[in-house]
């Protein structure tokens, strides 16, 4: 036979009636499941796991005086019905409980989500089962805002969906209101009106409209006691009429019959008329019945209600408080009472906070900073680092040696070599040859104005003075690498690609064959020009090379295994000789 | 003081004068209402109901849930004549394996408080398989015409036994089995005080006013004074009132607060909206019927004139069998009461375990059970009697089978095929 609980707030006292009466006279129904909602939850698991009625009782108790100690009653802020009841069960419940409870005790909630109900009946540990049973007595606005999580999923009170969850055709379900329950009070109405609330149905009747008052504001603990006394005598009622009130003796005897004959017994006698006790022959049985009938709630239980009551009605404060005139002035002076009071729970919840507020403002701290330093960094990362520029120049100057210019009319040709679209930055070949003095000028460049400018000027430095100076080549070319790197984060390695890439380019590549072509074109109009009036000139040539060091030189070899030397010679400043370049092949 | 008090009295026949005025005008004034309201078309009261019901609804709904029944069921209305009233009245009737003659006892079902005969619809299959099966609405109830009944708790009772006894008459049937179920049961248990002869057995499934109100509360608690006046405020209303003030709200109310209800047909209906729109059809109508139940109560339904401290006036040979269920609020003390009261007589009581106040839906096999059983046991008895008339005193079995034949001729007489 299994328990139900309906769930029912501070008429939890009536379930302790009934528990009290059923570990006193038939503690073999208590060997089942025991599922319950809300405070009916409470009680099957206090059923469960033993614990001393007395005790328990004393825990509701306290919670109610205290619910009913301000104004406002449980809705004044320094009412937390949440850690009252954790502390309590955690202090009232053994520490195996959760091996007690698993798969005996059916705790039923309320899915957030969806508002579906769940049958809870595997708990980890004791907390697991504590957390569980929180949930279970979970009414938003009333306990708290959040709900509680069991195992991460929200659940709420259990009355939100099944408030008396029947676990097969053989359980007792036990309801502080009157209705159509097994154990339940019989109200003097006599109510034909019946409705059916989360699947606990309840008759209409004046008693009940008190009650359902009563199950969120507590009343007085006389009124509590009362209600106990009536859960006894109800359940009481129940078991005279059910007949399984036994003497411990048979007791022990039938348990041991009743596993054998468990599933044929038990369909046979659901028509029942008032069914046959099996020992009616004991003497003890019966004598113990008849004792029962004029037993009430046990001494514990009758103790700690006499000592909440104690509580409430000894003392001046309370004397005091029990007159209409100075409820009233409570009432009144709400108004001035109820900020201080808000006041003084904040600071309260701040202090308990504290240590774990600490810890986690450190944590928030730390997380703050980092974030901060990711942000910058990525800021940074948009701005250039580092500028990485590749440039390169050469430059030629080109001589006539006949004085006869007009053989040398050069075309003046300007290639200009433009490769936004490769590179985000600008990369500009110019190759600018001279009028008269012919300029040769190539660059690539990220910048172009300031850095042609410059070469503008040196230019000009170098062109007052020659005035065989038939071309004066200037190759160049800066590649600004910064913006394509802008985007990427390992700089280094881009700046390789980026080297990389730079040759395998094939417009790239135009630009060079376009200086080379140009140099070439020079070097044949230089030659065709030279050759056959300028042999007095190589003895010049010799010596100027003879005398100055080198500007620059070239050694390479070319396709038929020669070494070629190619020298510059900067001769301007040591001699007025207008030659700046010479260039020989050596085979 | 004294000159007060004179001109008080010098007053009153005016104010008295002016009172009656208002009295008659108003009056005038509702009847005046009332004539236009006869006069409003059908296709407007479409348009200006409240309550989202009708005749016509009721009758769709009533037949959804009863084309759930396997077996062919037979509908008509019963004319029961004029009764109290000016009006002819009938009342809804469906009959079940009535065609052929058995010697079986019939069993007619009672149904109880705010419902019909939609809700044996998990009994009547069974039932009838062994017996016909009849089983009406109630006057006042579900489809059967609505006439205002006495505000007089005795005077209800004999207008509802007078009509059962005109239908019993119209119907044709001699000897019945009659199981009725909450109120259903006080009035079946009315209608056999007065009609001894026509009841082979008494059910009383949970029946309603039987025990008398306990004078000395045995209250644990004194409820606070704020409870007792809700509930003196409360006092004069019809109990299902809410559901018709409710308006278009009030199919929504019965599928909140009676779940349960729906719950119990849920294995044979598989269309969830049948059972409560059949509930609330049934009871957003003109509620005479509960007001004629309100006559029979007090204080928040105990009645007032209880059964217990009458039914010693029941024939003895009357034998009655009491079925409540294990949690329902009905106080079945009352049964083993009448265990004692009647001692020389037959009184069987039988608790189905975890049934509630609808046993019969609750646990419908169980119930068809035991409800076959004693109908059994009813043809049985009926047998022998018949047998034992037969032997003992040729004469008396004359004269009586003589009255038999006169009332048979007679129901022929009043019978009107027409309206069946």
């Amino acid at each position: 036979m299994n328990l139900s609980f309906a769930g029912c707030g501070f008429l939890g006292l009536y379930h302790v009636g009934v528990a009290s009466c059923f570990r006193e006279y038939a503690p073999q129904v208590l060997v089942d499941k025991i599922a319950g909602a809300s405070a009916g939850s409470l009680a099957a698991c206090c059923l469960i796991c033993n614990v001393p009625l007395g005790e328990s009782t004393t825990d509701i108790l306290k919670i109610a005086v205290r619910a009913r100690a301000r104004a406002l009653g449980p809705f004044h802020p320094g009412f937390d019905i949440n850690t009252i009841l954790h502390d309590g069960l955690v202090n009232m419940f053994p520490e195996d409980a959760h091996l007690r409870s698993n798969g005996r005790l059916h705790v039923s909630v309320t899915r957030v989500s969806d508002g579906e109900n769940v049958l809870l009946t595997q708990f980890d540990s004791k907390e697991d089962l504590i957390q569980a049973l929180l949930c279970s007595c979970f009414i938003p606005f009333y306990t708290g805002i959040l709900p509680p999580k069991f195992h991460g999923v929200a659940y709420m009170d259990g009355g939100f969906s099944d408030n008396l969850p029947i676990l097969d055709e053989n359980t007792i379900t036990v309801s502080p209101f009157s209705g159509e329950s097994d154990i339940c009070p019989q109200d003097s109405s006599f109510s034909i009106m019946q409705i059916s609330l989360a699947n606990t149905k309840i008759a209409i009747t004046p008693s009940n409209l008190y009650r359902f008052t009563r199950i969120l504001f507590p009343p007085h603990p006389e009124i509590l006691s009362k209600m106990c006394q009536q859960g006894f005598d109800d359940a009481l009622k129940f078991l005279q009429r059910h007949n399984l009130i036994s003497c411990m003796r048979c007791l022990e005897v039938q348990s041991s019959f009743t596993v054998a004959e468990a599933d044929s017994s038990t369909e046979n006698d659901s028509i029942e008329n008032e069914p046959e006790h099996a020992y009616d022959g004991c003497i003890d049985c019966r004598y113990r019945k008849q004792m029962a009938l004029v037993d009430s709630v046990p001494e514990s239980v009758v103790k700690a209600i006499e000592n909440a009551s104690d509580q409430v009605n000894k003392g001046v404060i309370n004397w005091l408080f029990r007159h209409r005139p100075v409820k009233l002035l409570s009432l009144l002076s709400l108004p001035y009472v109820l900020p201080v009071d808000i006041v003084i729970v904040i600071f309260c919840k701040l202090w308990q906070l504290m240590p774990t507020l600490q810890k986690e403002l450190q944590k928030n701290l730390t997380k703050v900073l980092n974030t901060l330093n990711l942000v910058i960094n990525r800021l940074n990362s948009k701005r250039h680092m580092y500028s990485a520029k590749f440039s390169c120049q050469l430059a030629v100057t080109e001589y006539d040696y006949n004085r006869d210019e007009d053989t040398l009319a050069y075309p003046t040709c300007q290639r200009s070599l433009k490769y936004d679209e490769i590179f985000s930055s600008k990369l500009v070949s110019d190759l600018e040859l001279g009028r008269v003095k012919r300029k040769s000028y190539a660059g690539l460049q990220g910048d172009p104005s300031p850095i042609k400018h410059q070469r503008r000027r040196s230019i000009e430095t170098d062109m007052y003075i020659p005035e065989r100076v038939i071309s004066t080549m200037n190759l160049g070319f800066t590649v600004n690498l910064e913006s394509t790197i802008e985007t990427s984060k390992n700089k280094q390695q881009d700046v390789m690609d980026v080297l990389k890439s730079f040759g395998r380019d094939h417009s790239e590549l135009n630009a060079i064959d376009i200086t080379n072509k140009a140099l070439s074109w020079d070097l044949s109009k230089y030659q065709g020009s030279i050759d056959p009036q300028n042999a007095d000139n190589f003895e010049c040539i010799l010596e100027t090379t003879s005398k100055h060091e080198a500007l620059m030189a070239f050694y390479y070899m070319d396709e038929k295994m020669q070494v070629k030397v190619t020298e510059i010679f900067n001769i301007c400043d040591s001699t007025d000789k207008p030659v700046n370049e010479y260039d020989s092949v050596w085979k | 003081m004294g000159n007060r008090s004179k001109q008080a009295d010098n007053f009153r026949p005016a104010s008295e004068a002016t009172e009656g005025w208002v009295v008659s005008i108003a009056g005038l004034v509702v009847n005046v209402f009332m004539i236009l309201w006869k006069f409003v078309p059908d296709w407007m009261m479409g348009w200006i109901r409240w309550c989202p019901t009708s005749v016509e609804e009721l009758e769709t709904s009533e037949m959804k849930v009863l084309s759930f029944i396997s077996r062919k069921c037979h509908g008509q209305f019963v004319n029961v004549g004029k009764l109290w009233t000016l009006e002819d009245h009938r009342m809804w009737t469906i009959k079940l394996n009535a065609d052929q003659r058995s010697d079986r006892l019939p069993v007619v079902l009672l149904h109880g408080f705010g419902s019909g005969v939609g809700l044996w619809l998990l009994n009547i299959d069974s039932l009838s398989s062994f017996r016909p099966v009849y089983a009406f609405d109630m006057l006042g109830f579900a489809r059967s015409s609505r006439p205002t009944f006495s505000t007089e708790p005795f005077e209800v009772e004999r207008q509802f036994v007078e009509s059962i006894e005109v239908w019993r008459n119209r119907v044709g049937l001699n000897r019945m089995v009659l199981l009725g179920h909450s109120l259903g049961g006080y009035i079946a248990t009315s209608y056999a005080m007065a009609h001894p002869d026509r009841i082979a057995h008494l059910i009383l499934a949970d029946p309603w006013g039987f025990p008398e109100r306990p004078i000395t509360t045995s209250h644990h608690y004194e409820l606070p004074m704020w409870v007792k006046l809700v509930a003196t405020m409360l006092r004069p209303f019809n109990p299902l009132a809410a559901l018709r003030v409710a308006g278009p709200w009030g199919p929504q109310l019965v599928d909140k607060f009676r779940p349960d209800l729906c719950q119990k047909f849920n294995p044979v209906v598989q269309d969830k909206e049948a059972i409560p729109s059949y509930i609330y059809h049934c009871n957003a109508q003109k509620p005479t019927g509960e007001e004629a139940f309100m006559a029979l109560t007090a204080h928040f339904g105990w009645a007032k004139h209880p059964m217990i401290s009458r039914i010693h006036q029941l024939r003895e040979d009357v034998p009655i069998t009491f079925i409540y269920g294990s949690r329902s609020w009905v106080d079945r003390q009352t049964g083993f009461q009448t265990k004692f009261v009647r001692l020389n007589s037959y009184v069987d009581v039988q608790v189905v375990q975890g049934a509630g106040h609808h046993v019969y839906a609750d646990r419908p096999e169980l119930f068809n059970a035991l409800v076959q059983k004693v109908c059994e046991r009813a043809d049985i008895v009926e047998n022998r009697s018949k047998q034992e008339i037969e032997t003992t005193s040729v004469q008396k079995q004359e004269t009586s089978v003589e009255k038999d034949s006169s009332d048979s001729i007679d129901i022929d007489s009043h019978f009107d095929p027409q309206l069946l």
